[in-house]
């Protein structure tokens, strides 16, 4: 049944073991991140898909100059087609997994690459969770989040809070080639 | 381990399909030869291919090249894993075909685990087959990839239990009412009790799932591979790809299985599940909706 947990002979055997392993303390980490609520259980591995409405998490973007704004769709395809991290960490956010993350700095980079023109003076973005609400029926949106960017001298210095958390700092304002590099 | 034939019609459909009946076991796993090993590689392939398309949601700019030729090249991943799905087809390069299949991760490894649920199972059970000389004849790889899906089935399963969602019926009732799929609401004639509670169908249909998950999920780290305990996986899989109206995940589900069981997928199998995972890319309840449209025009 399991000759080669028993026992492995070569490389590839070990490697197998090895990597049920890995895979066993992973299923077992995703559950107990699950229960804290600190992931998307839909997300990661796919163990917890289709076990509750899959929560959308979704970010919106606030400037100095128009009171709620999210990049259009056109925005968003354009960025898609670089194949670029904005629009799977912070658009689309098709891929964010960790629920409560910080925006990694190579995110913060990018989106203020592609939101330029509404820095001015600096950005407020929310990140903003719709969870299926099974009293109301309603996907009500709720705040996680809030992250405050800035632009000076060739840093953004950013501010931000996760579920309480908060974090600040700065990071060098690249160019999109550099990001993609 | 022997695996038995089951003689009903629905299972003889099956079983020319997925070559269930010429299945083999432990003795001739080390000697993979000839056209068993071809449908092995063929499985490989599809299993490769399912993930091909994950990135090109946009169908209309895969096939409207005459505006837009780059547009071709967007996701260019589609491409070498098409490649690497022809290699593999060939015994000579089936062990290359990993090796450029490996290659398309590389963009996405930073993120890994934010990916698309079936690349990640796609990318953890076929990567490893680089591992061995000869994934086709190697019984470490298949018993890695029938205990990696025992595993992922036990996992699906003490989520569910430890949501609570699936004993009392509630996910399916809100997927039933609430989902934006078509093809989920194509099952709302199941339950009369409308959106509020579950009725005893939908509860029952729920329970049979979360421990149809666990019962497969021991069998195959157990290593009971009986060709019934396939069968009904397989019609499982296709009826919630339906009902979730996602087949790409089946597909590689189905594919992956085909290699842990040994019987390989037979070309015109190939062909159905190659279609299914392009038909995917619009959704049945959108190609379900036209097709009706078409159907009430020309009536």
């Amino acid at each position: 049944m399991f000759n080669f947990i028993k026992r492995p002979r070569g490389f590839g055997a070990w490697a197998f073991v090895i990597l049920l392993a890995l895979h066993s303390l992973w299923v077992l980490n995703h559950l107990r991140l699950h229960a804290e609520r600190s992931i998307n259980p839909w997300k990661g591995g796919g163990y917890g898909m289709y076990t509750i409405p899959a929560p959308k998490q979704d970010w919106i973007v606030h400037s100095s100059a128009s009171a709620e704004m999210r990049p259009s769709a056109a925005n968003r395809k354009k960025r898609a087609s670089t194949g670029f991290l904005l629009e799977h960490h912070v658009l689309a956010n098709k891929n964010r997994w960790r629920r409560c993350a910080h925006l990694s700095h190579s995110s913060m980079a990018g989106f203020v690459q592609a939101n330029r023109k509404i820095l001015e003076p600096y950005i407020i973005v929310r990140a903003v969770e719709s969870v299926f609400d099974p009293s109301t029926r309603k996907h009500p949106r709720k705040q996680i989040g809030r992250v405050k960017l800035e632009v000076r001298d060739g840093y953004i210095y950013y501010v931000s809070r996760m579920c309480g958390e908060e974090k600040s700092g700065r990071t060098p304002l690249k160019s999109l080639k550099e990001l993609e590099g | 381990m022997t695996q038995n034939a089951v003689a009903s019609p629905a299972s003889s459909m099956l079983g020319s399909l997925f070559n269930l009946r010429g299945s083999s076991d432990a003795a001739d796993i080390a000697n993979m030869t000839g056209r068993k090993a071809l449908w092995l590689r063929i499985a490989m392939a599809v299993a490769m291919f399912s993930i091909s398309l994950e990135n090109n949601h946009d169908v209309g700019a895969i096939f409207n090249v005459g505006t837009r030729p780059l547009a071709l090249f967007e996701g260019q991943e589609t491409f070498v894993i098409l490649l690497a799905c022809c290699m593999c087809l060939h015994p000579k390069y089936t062990r290359m075909s990993i090796a450029v299949f490996a290659v398309t991760l590389i963009p996405y490894a930073p993120n890994f685990l934010g990916l698309a649920n079936h690349q990640i199972l796609g990318f953890w059970c076929i990567l490893p087959a680089l591992l061995v000389k000869d994934w086709v004849s190697s019984r470490s790889y298949a018993t890695y990839l029938r205990v990696t899906f025992g595993m992922v089935m036990l996992a699906a399963f003490a989520q569910k239990l430890v949501a609570g969602t699936y004993i009392d019926g509630s996910y399916l009732q809100f997927l039933v009412t609430n989902s934006t799929k078509t093809t989920a609401r194509w099952f709302e004639f199941v339950c009369s009790s409308g959106p509020a509670a579950p009725c005893l169908p939908i509860v029952v249909a729920s329970n049979f799932i979360l421990f149809w998950q666990a019962i497969v999920g021991v069998f195959l780290i157990i290593g009971w591979k009986n060709i019934g305990v396939l069968i009904i996986e397989i019609a499982f899989l296709i009826g919630a790809g339906v009902f979730a109206d996602e087949f790409n995940f089946q597909v590689l589900n189905i594919a992956l299985l085909a290699i842990v069981f040994r019987t390989g997928v037979p070309i015109i199998g190939a062909v159905i599940l190659v279609i299914v995972t392009i038909a995917d890319l619009w959704g049945l309840g959108a190609i379900g909706t036209q097709v009706a449209l078409i159907l009430r025009g020309a009536g």
